[in-house]
């Protein structure tokens, strides 16, 4: 007789049962994107590590447990492999579709401004959709943000 | 590629049968006469949030467009009937051990598809055998086989 066959689970079943697995989840998650990214860029300009770790001034052996992932990478590391590479990285947030397990659980979603990428989106529907709101006005009504937004869609941040 | 798709019969019950992560681009599924249930009880929750992690990232570089990402962990390895794909459980400069399935993914590398993991390695060494490229296609085969009958 066929033994049954064992049931197969969605990972994130499992996995994401625990607020510490969540937690690991995360973590894993901003790993993986910063690594692949690393070396993406690597494969993209042809750079070898070494190559890399010449322009850096550190030892092959460093950028290989950069990109272990095992390593803590400390921000200022990135942004000089950023300046080896002649590349900016950037910092995008999107909120959670699933916050469960995690301490913000019961906490409202954070304003798409906030996030990165859809500021722009905010600005262009909510500014370009009033053009009679005039530059000033906006200072006004907006000066909260931290932020000057041109007609032309251009933002700058406002002068204390 | 294309040739092993019967669409509405694959060898599972039902949709959900043998999927393991889905999202809005990819989906990981076992091949119906594959050992993955077996093999990621064995790899143990860590080794299955490794996965996970790996999964939701190649979902965000399909969203995002970002094939080089993409490449880092969802990769054709071997061209032949079928062919076999392979996708990184962990990075490829992680430490040991090293999470790899693979399988056939049917879709496109642009706006994604699902992954059919044939066979999951769990390995101290980075390198990929022969032989477990072979044993991914013969399991790809014999599915193919099955479903002929």
């Amino acid at each position: 007789m066929a033994k049954p066959k064992k049931e197969i689970r969605p990972l994130a079943e499992e996995v994401t049962q625990t607020a510490a697995g969540r937690r690991a989840l995360e973590e894993e998650i901003l790993i993986g994107d910063v690594t692949d990214t690393i070396a993406a860029l690597l494969e993209e300009t042809g750079l070898s590590q070494r190559e890399l770790s010449e322009r850096l001034g550190v030892t092959e052996g460093r950028v290989s447990q950069i990109l272990s992932g095992t390593g803590n990478l400390r921000l200022r590391s990135l942004g000089a492999i950023g300046w080896a590479l002649g590349v900016r990285f950037g910092l995008r947030a999107a909120t959670l579709a699933d916050r469960q397990r995690t301490p913000a659980a019961s906490d409202p979603p954070i304003r798409e401004w906030a996030a990165g990428e859809g500021g722009q989106k905010l600005v262009n529907t909510w500014f370009m959709g009033h053009p009679r709101v005039e530059v000033k006005e906006w200072r006004r009504r907006k000066s909260r943000s931290g932020l000057l937004v041109r007609k032309d869609g251009a933002v700058e941040e406002l002068a204390s | 590629m294309a040739k092993l798709i019967y669409l509405g019969d694959v060898g599972h019950n039902s949709p959900e049968e043998g999927v393991f992560f889905r999202d809005t681009r990819l989906v990981l599924r076992a091949v119906p006469n594959s050992n993955m249930a077996e093999w990621l009880e064995y790899v143990g929750e860590k080794g299955r949030r490794r996965l996970l992690a790996r999964a939701i990232n190649a979902n965000a570089y399909f969203e995002a467009g970002a094939p080089g990402k993409l490449a880092q962990v969802l990769e054709l390895l071997d061209r032949g009937d079928p062919d076999v794909w392979e996708f990184r459980g962990t990075h490829k400069g992680a430490r040991a051990p090293h999470l790899r399935m693979l399988g056939l993914f049917v879709g496109s590398v642009i706006t994604g598809g699902v992954f059919w993991a044939a066979i999951g390695l769990k390995k101290q060494n980075n390198q990929l055998r022969r032989t477990d490229i072979d044993s991914a296609r013969k399991v790809m085969s014999e599915w193919r086989s099955q479903r002929r009958r």
